[in-house]
């Protein structure tokens, strides 16, 4: 018995009824995923180290555990990676970045911990843009690992910063990955990637272990294939975490059932102001899908705050202090982005009084924000207005500039800073084709640890249309030229101890 | 995609805001009397802390850097400026996660420390 080649583009909840019908087991699926992940993840720029003992460790024990009639639940034996921010026991992790490349920690991050407690299969920490992009990157070839490549067309980006979370999971290397979020980070190369993606809550999953950007705003979530993925996923990643004081007791039981009542959306007014024609087409025929079951209010007027600028002078006196001995070291310029060698010295110089203004103005953006949400379920916008952009141009110039708005042509809401600053959660699915074959999305917007709603939304949605089940072109990502380093396998003699490792 | 942060902050000058749509709008705050720069030109501010980020860090930075950092520091002081279309009291105190308590289990009370025997 063996898997076949594209098993991982099953989502999590068909393979885990696989794998409990005996149709598979957690080996086989584990081995597809380090097959795929070698041959594959470099030519993606998605891979930073392969597990390949350990994972096969882990997967020999939860088929044991599944011969014994013990499920540890729904991502029993099901291979899985993790974005290269979340330390891993004595296994490297580099936050993306070269000047962290040997770095090796002597403890799990707790949402590694909790993902195996709950007997999915880390099989690879993924590739990402360096320091989660809080230098400030303006390029997608800004990791040592070379950049994020979309496999839907590998001339583009997967988006970032969790650029090798988005393609490994979209090109069918791994059944699910994790991300981080500090404003964009999940929902940017989830939407590049075709894939779903869940921003968590802001306190509802543990960042212990993981990389810090900037404390008030980093989060970790899922990116999966379907809605009902993220929240099986999230289901085991969330809860209280002593060793994360931001966290909160609620934790999140996903617990699908019936509906209700019909649910209430909002369509926010401009949404599609200055969007690609394509996403704004696709953005109106997911509405109209939306109306089949749900209540839709349109033209919503979103709050007119300066969400933009208080995300940037947050995150560049968090990300200053957070990187302090790095900058101050000069070993910046060992970044491989142009623009985050020099980023930090700038970031440095942000004042103390700008940044606790920015700090005390989330107050009124946080209330803005709950009251226009208190009377939806949620707020519905594309989640781009674009596709992913061409490798190798600097987004401040890009290859084909648009001609600039007219002055009083609205703009569209900025939704992600909005939601990042409030601590907002939001989910992310695929909507659509757009130019240069490159996905398009739909995103929800929730009130604050809504998250059951958004993922029964989305699943919704996914149910009426078939956005999620296609799959990229794989031909031409297997022709794709590897131009990432050699695949960096972590062999364990036993697993967890750092002395027995070799690269 | 914190790379959009600093292009969007280099993008604010231009950027109109929308019609005010809550309260804690204010209006536009008086300008300055001074001849201004032009639109992209850094200010005197963004100069002088670009000098200062020169005496700091110089011997880090290569050709052409202190250019970046000076339009990144002018983009940033933009962004500021913009955050004071929000209106703040006294009282409005910022979001933070700091507590007296220790994470973790709750402190057990200390017993009260002896008085000195006389």
């Amino acid at each position: 018995m063996s898997a076949p080649d594209d098993v991982l583009f099953q989502p999590v909840r068909a393979l885990g009824a696989m794998l409990r019908a005996g149709k598979v087991t957690s080996v086989e699926l584990t081995e597809v995923s380090l097959r795929r992940l070698e041959n594959l993840g470099p030519r993606l720029g998605a891979l930073a180290t392969l597990m390949r003992a350990s994972a096969l460790t882990e997967a020999r024990a939860r088929d044991a555990e599944a011969t014994a009639g013990r499920w540890r639940g729904p991502l029993h034996g099901i291979p899985y990676g993790a974005k290269d921010l979340l330390s891993t026991k004595g296994i490297p992790t580099t936050w993306g970045a070269e000047p962290y490349r040997e770095q090796v920690f002597d403890h799990d991050a707790t949402v590694i911990t909790r993902l195996r407690e709950a007997g999915a299969v880390l099989v690879a920490k993924l590739a990402m843009v360096e320091l989660a992009g809080g230098m400030g990157y303006n390029n997608p070839d800004a990791s040592f690992t070379g950049p994020g490549r979309s496999p839907w067309n590998t001339a583009y980006w997967s988006g970032g910063s969790s650029s090798g979370s988005g393609a490994a999971t979209a090109a069918g290397l791994v059944a699910f990955a994790i991300g981080s979020e500090t404003s964009g980070s999940i929902l940017t190369p989830a939407t590049f990637c075709g894939l779903s993606g869940l921003r968590p809550t802001y306190g509802l999953v543990s960042r212990h272990g993981a990389m810090a950007l900037c404390w008030t705003l980093d989060k970790l979530g899922p990116m999966c294939r379907t809605a009902d993925d993220c929240g099986l996923v999230l289901a085991a990643m969330a809860g209280q975490d002593p060793k994360d004081p931001t966290t909160v007791a609620s934790g999140f039981d996903y617990a699908p059932g019936p509906r209700a009542r019909r649910p209430r959306i909002g369509v926010v007014r401009h949404a599609t102001a200055r969007s690609q024609p394509e996403v704004k087409a696709a953005f109106e025929q997911s509405v109209a899908v939306l109306r089949t079951f749900a209540d839709v209010t349109d033209d919503v007027e979103f709050p007119d705050l300066p969400y933009g600028p208080a995300v940037g002078i947050i995150v560049d006196a968090e990300g200053a202090a957070a990187f302090r001995d790095l900058i101050e070291s000069g070993r910046t310029r060992l970044l491989r982005e142009k623009a985050d060698r020099w980023g930090g010295y700038a970031m440095m110089m942000t004042l103390a009084a700008d940044y606790v203004d920015a700090m005390r103005v989330r107050v009124p953006m946080r209330a803005a924000l709950d009251d226009l949400l208190g009377r939806y379920d949620a707020l519905v916008t594309p989640t781009r207005t674009a596709v992913a952009p061409p490798i190798g141009y600097d987004f401040d110039k890009p290859p084909q500039p648009t001609p600039p708005p007219a002055a009083d042509a609205p703009a569209p809401p900025a939704t992600i800073p909005a939601g990042n600053l409030a601590g907002l959660p939001a989910l992310c699915v695929p909507n659509g084709i757009g130019r240069h074959g490159l996905p398009t999305s739909l995103q929800f917007l929730g009130r604050a640890f809504s998250e059951a709603t958004l993922v029964d939304l989305g699943d919704r949605y996914q149910n009426a249309t078939g956005w999620h089940l296609k799959r990229p072109p794989m031909e031409k990502v297997g022709q794709t030229p590897s131009l990432a380093a050699p695949v960096r396998t972590a062999e364990f003699a036993e697993p967890g101890r750092p002395d027995l490792y070799r690269l | 995609m914190p790379s959009a942060r600093r292009s969007f902050l280099k993008s604010l000058a231009a950027a109109p805001l929308l019609p005010a749509a809550l309260a804690q709008v204010a209006p536009n705050p008086p300008q300055p009397p001074s001849p201004s720069p032009p639109a992209d030109a850094p200010s005197p501010m963004a100069e002088s802390l670009a000098d200062a980020a020169r005496h700091r860090f110089g011997a880090h930075l290569q050709p052409g850097d202190l250019d970046e950092i000076r339009k990144a520091i002018h983009g940033n002081l933009q962004a500021a400026e913009r955050l004071r279309k929000v209106t703040l009291t006294n009282a409005d105190e910022p979001v933070t996660t700091f507590s007296a308590q220790l994470p973790g289990p709750t402190l057990r009370e200390q017993p009260a420390p002896r008085r000195p025997r006389r």
